[in-house]
């Protein structure tokens, strides 16, 4: 009995997970297979199936489609298949397994920082086939690939989330002022070879002490009465007003655009030479829908 | 009424009597159109008979047929009726009103119409329901025909992209149109509509005076539309999150312009119509979507009647053929093909092409992207705005009017604010049956919530400046003091300063976002090099800060909506989950990562959108992707028609027996309502008026 083909599905398959193979047999003096048992052997020719012929039909046979667990190393795998009686010629095949993409995330990172400030950002991993990453360690590495800090994820999911597996990690901000790129990264311990992480970006904003309050005051601008929860952005700062509709933002002495906006207002916008205590009354207009005389005069 | 043919060939009655005498139809008859003018094609024509069309075995037999049942189609209906007609009207949905209902029901008219005198006066409704003060001056209420058509066909008005709403509008079409609005008016408030207080003037009406009115109902403890009252189920406001089979879209608060407890919308409007229509004893035939006219030859002779098939739509979940609100007047017939004789004329008020990608692409053809439909798919259906009456107009040798105009209407295709469902344009909850075929009722973030994402292409790239994406063109202007009702009245029409350069530089004011998410992109393939779906893209931190309901009946999990824990993932869901995603996002992550340096960096050199508004980080998850829609809303080109809404063939004559009304017409670039009512009355008038065939 001889192999005649063997289908592989699909070529390119996830690190242990399910690869379809279907076999066909013949024989070639047209007396059928007398053999029913396929073995399927790996690169170091570990047995991984056997599976019986499942139609046989005089001259041919055929397995029909029958799963395997891929293995986990990434890369062209060369199995074979052969009739399980001693002496049978085996038929290779290959196919290839690709690492699990996985997507590491840096969140919460707060959009500005004084200079040697500590700080928090979270740091979670996702696994594209959603295996649980509890176990593997996630480092930050500064602009010159020196490693800040490191974390170990547990069995922590974010919130609304899938498989987002997160932890949190206290960093330390450089001494001098500028925009930093740093970086989120799987490390090698705990990550197996079936897992190709990402690298994520954290860019740092690392400011000078700041010497001023500018002080918001968000206000509909019809009734005069406080707006809770607008954004305050008076870039690299970021605040939102409270119940009295009032954000202090501590900022570094120099020119600013401001802009309050948010909860369907219309955005606010000003600019503003800031070398003092200041306030801004930020009247926000509701951005109502156009009335249709609006829309279609 | 209505004849059927029986199947050995002989009339059965279906419908009592005509209720209507010959006085009542000479006397009702004189008030419509232009005074004189011939009535039909010329004569010897419409003798002449084609064996083609004497093979015809006429399923029915009356003397108006209408194809359509909505604003241009119910009016023609009932007017016709009232002239002692009978009258069957076909509809290839299931239920009557077509966008009308969907509508807001402002009804823009004038001319010294009814509504405009009471207001004028101070006066309230006939039946007392208005205790609100009128809202407009009665300077600017002051109409007069003669005014309105000036409006109407003033040269030099532009928008503020430009373009010249009234100057390419046909001057007999819009002449007749303007002495019909004054009787239209009052033909409506006859047959049970219900107008508020008139304020400002609705798209296309003239910016001089204040014209439009929108209709309304009272709440009460029953739906009667002779009493003008409805139920809060019915009307949809018992349940913020749930409208009704009486009322598609929920019905809104007028007590502003009418009275604490009165509510309005196209439903106030649409029903009373129907009701009106069914009352008097119009036929209705739903589920039948008319293909095609039947003239004596193929380009000459008179219209003898329709062909119209079978258009059943069904339940979206359960499959069954969906029934109208009322069955009075229904005309079960569910053969294929019926064809259906008529002796006074065919009335085509079938509405435009909107919805017709092939057609609309004449004008822009980034619109033949089919991802894009017109508004109010979920409720009337693929069929609706097909360009049904343009392609069988034109077989029959029809002129075309106007088809520029399709372009020189400024919010005729715009980006909705209302995401993460097909039919942007409209809202709609679940009760309605046909929510279904919408899924989600969609979020509507506003102008301001575009400053919560970014917007990427099919390919994941940006495009545009994402706060400017939604920004409508504003309303027309006039120099001066504004020259619009509430803003002042003076202006100086048909002047060359109003178009005048120097002007229109200065009040020039529109963003190019709808034609960059049209452009041509990465993902766009011959040989139509569709732009494909786009998508706003957050993060959950923008969720918190804006508090937006991601959840039933607002989104679903119907192709319009994605959540995923990475933006890698999102690209994916988007990809294997919409329907129109031709191609993979592949851009995506990287577009998000260039984003997040853009924020940090406080510039976007790419779309300057630090100018506008503030900008944040995409990076909390999980992350979301929300459907955009460019909404192609409404149009203006259309079959040509005469002062009488004859349809007029590429000689300048009038195809006898064939008329034509509401967005099925072109050549008069005024919006929905206003023009299709009074052209329903208007050809209702003269096609009942027609000697029978
Ligand atoms: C959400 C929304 C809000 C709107 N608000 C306003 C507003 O406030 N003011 C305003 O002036 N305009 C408004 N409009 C526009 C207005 O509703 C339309 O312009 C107007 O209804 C067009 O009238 P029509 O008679 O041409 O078409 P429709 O009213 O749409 O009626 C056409 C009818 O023909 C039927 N039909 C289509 N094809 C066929 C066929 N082949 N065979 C048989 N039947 C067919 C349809 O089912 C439909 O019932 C709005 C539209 C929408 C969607």
């Amino acid at each position: 009995m001889t192999i005649s083909k063997v289908e592989v599905s699909p070529e390119e398959v996830d690190a242990g997970a399910e690869l379809t193979l279907d076999i066909e047999v013949s024989r070639s003096d047209g007396a059928g297979p007398a053999e029913t048992r396929l073995l399927i052997r790996d690169h170091d020719g570990e047995l991984a199936a056997s599976v019986e012929l499942a139609e046989l039909d005089g001259e041919t046979g055929r397995s029909g489609a029958f799963v395997v667990a891929a293995p986990l190393e990434p890369g062209t795998h060369a199995w074979s298949a052969a009739a399980a009686a001693p002496g049978s010629t085996p038929a290779p095949f290959s196919f290839t397994v690709r690492a699990h993409e996985t997507r590491v995330l840096v969140w919460d990172a707060p959009p500005s920082v004084e200079c040697g400030e500590t700080f928090r950002v979270k740091l979670g991993a996702r696994c594209a086939r959603r295996c649980r990453p509890v176990g593997w360690t996630l480092e930050v590495r500064d602009h010159e690939q020196n490693t800040l800090a490191t974390v170990r994820l547990e069995d922590q999911v974010w919130p609304h989330t899938d498989a987002l597996y997160y932890a949190d990690v206290k960093l330390r901000a450089p001494d001098r002022e500028g925009l930093y790129r740093w970086e989120a990264r799987a490390t090698a311990r705990g990550l197996d070879a079936s897992h190709a992480a990402s690298v994520a970006a954290l860019n740092l904003r690392v400011m000078a002490t700041p010497e001023c309050v500018l002080t918001v005051e968000a206000v509909d601008a019809e009734t005069q009465a406080p707006v809770k929860g607008a954004q305050v952005v008076v870039h690299p700062y970021r605040a939102f007003t409270d119940a009295r509709g009032v954000a202090a933002v501590k900022v570094v002495e120099g020119e600013y655009r401001v802009f309050v906006s948010g909860k369907g207002h219309v955005p606010f916008r000003s600019h503003c030479m800031v070398n003092a205590d200041m306030t801004i009354r930020a009247p926000l207009v509701l951005d109502r829908e156009p009335s249709d005389a609006e829309i279609w005069s | 009424m209505a004849r059927k043919q029986g199947d050995d060939g002989n009339d059965t009655e279906v419908r009592n009597e005509n209720r209507l005498s010959r006085r009542d139809f000479v006397t009702k008859g004189a008030v419509a159109g232009l005074g004189g003018a011939a009535l039909a094609g010329p004569e010897g024509r419409a003798q002449a008979r084609s064996t083609g069309t004497d093979d015809i075995a006429w399923d029915y037999d009356v003397d108006v047929v209408i194809a359509g049942g909505g604003c241009a189609g119910l009016t023609a209906a009932i007017r016709a009726r009232d002239l002692g007609a009978t009258v069957l009207v076909v509809d290839q949905n299931f239920d009557l009103g077509g966008r009308m209902l969907h509508s807001g029901s402002f009804v823009s008219l004038g001319g010294g119409d009814p509504v405009q005198r009471r207001d004028m006066n101070g006066e309230s409704d006939r039946e007392g329901f208005i205790t609100a003060d009128p809202v407009e001056d009665p300077a600017e209420l002051d109409d007069s025909v003669d005014l309105l058509f000036t409006d109407l066909t003033d040269w030099s008005v532009l928008d503020r992209k430009a373009q010249s709403p009234y100057r390419y509008n046909e001057r007999e079409l819009v002449r007749a149109w303007a002495e019909n609005c004054p009787a239209t008016r009052q033909f409506l408030t006859d047959n049970y509509v219900r107008f508020a207080r008139v304020n400002g003037t609705h798209g296309g009406g003239g910016l001089s005076r204040a014209r439009g009115a929108r209709c309304f109902l009272m709440l009460g403890d029953r739906t009667d539309m002779k009493a003008g009252t409805i139920t809060a189920e019915d009307a949809g406001v018992a349940d913020p999150e749930r409208t009704s089979a009486f009322a598609p879209v929920q019905m809104t608060n007028m007590s502003r312009f009418v009275a604490p407890g009165a509510v309005g919308n196209g439903v106030a409007l649409a029903r009373p119509l129907e009701f009106s229509a069914r009352e008097k004893g119009v036929e209705f035939m739903l589920h039948r979507s008319f293909e095609e006219l039947v003239r004596e030859q193929p380009v000459a002779g008179r219209i003898l009647g329709i062909r119209a098939r079978y258009s059943p739509r069904r339940h979206p979940e359960t499959g069954e053929l969906m029934q109208s609100y009322w069955q009075n007047g229904n005309v079960d017939e569910r053969r294929e093909t019926v064809h259906i004789r008529a002796r006074k004329g065919v009335i085509l008020a079938s509405g435009g092409h909107a919805g017709n990608p092939q057609v609309r692409s004449m004008f822009y053809p980034a619109m033949r992207e089919p991802a894009f439909p017109t508004s109010g798919l979920a409720l009337q259906g693929q069929k609706s705005q097909d360009a049904s009456a343009l392609i069988a107009g034109l077989r029959v040798g029809a002129n075309l009017a106007g088809m520029q105009q399709n372009l020189s209407y400024s919010t005729t295709f715009h980006i909705s604010t209302r995401l993460g469902t097909r039919d942007a344009y409209t809202t709609m909850m679940p009760g309605h049956p046909t929510f279904g075929f919408r899924g989600s009722a969609g979020v509507n973030v506003g102008n301001a919530g575009f400053e919560e994402f970014i917007v990427v292409n099919q390919v994941g790239q940006r495009f545009f400046n994402e706060v400017r994406l939604p920004r409508r063109p504003g309303l027309n202007a006039y120099p001066g003091d504004g020259g619009a009702p509430g803003q002042g009245l003076e202006h100086t029409p048909q002047d060359w300063r109003n178009c005048r350069k120097e002007w229109v530089q200065e009040m020039y004011g529109h963003d190019h976002g709808l034609d960059a998410a049209l452009a041509m992109n990465e993902g766009s393939e011959p040989p139509d090099y569709y732009s494909g779906p786009i998508w706003a893209i957050f993060d959950q931190d923008a969720v918190e800060r804006t508090g937006w309901e991601l959840r039933y009946p607002y989104v679903a999990d119907n192709g319009y909506f994605f959540q995923a824990d990475t933006i890698e993932e999102l690209a994916e869901k988007i990809a294997a989950g919409h329907e129109f995603q031709r191609v993979p996002l592949k851009h995506l992550a990287d577009t998000v990562a260039t984003w997040n340096r853009h924020v940090d960096a406080g510039a976007d050199p790419e779309f300057e959108r630090e100018v506008d508004a503030p900008m944040n980080r995409i990076a909390a998850p999980p992350f979301y992707a929300l459907s955009i829609m460019v909404v192609w809303h409404d149009s203006y080109g259309g079959l040509r028609v005469n002062g009488r809404q004859q349809v007029v063939d590429m000689q300048g004559e009038v195809i006898p027996g064939l008329y034509a009304g509401g967005e099925a017409v072109g050549g008069f670039n005024k919006h929905g309502l206003g023009k299709g009512h009074v052209h329903g009355y208007i050809a209702g008038t003269h096609a009942a008026g027609e000697p029978s065939a």
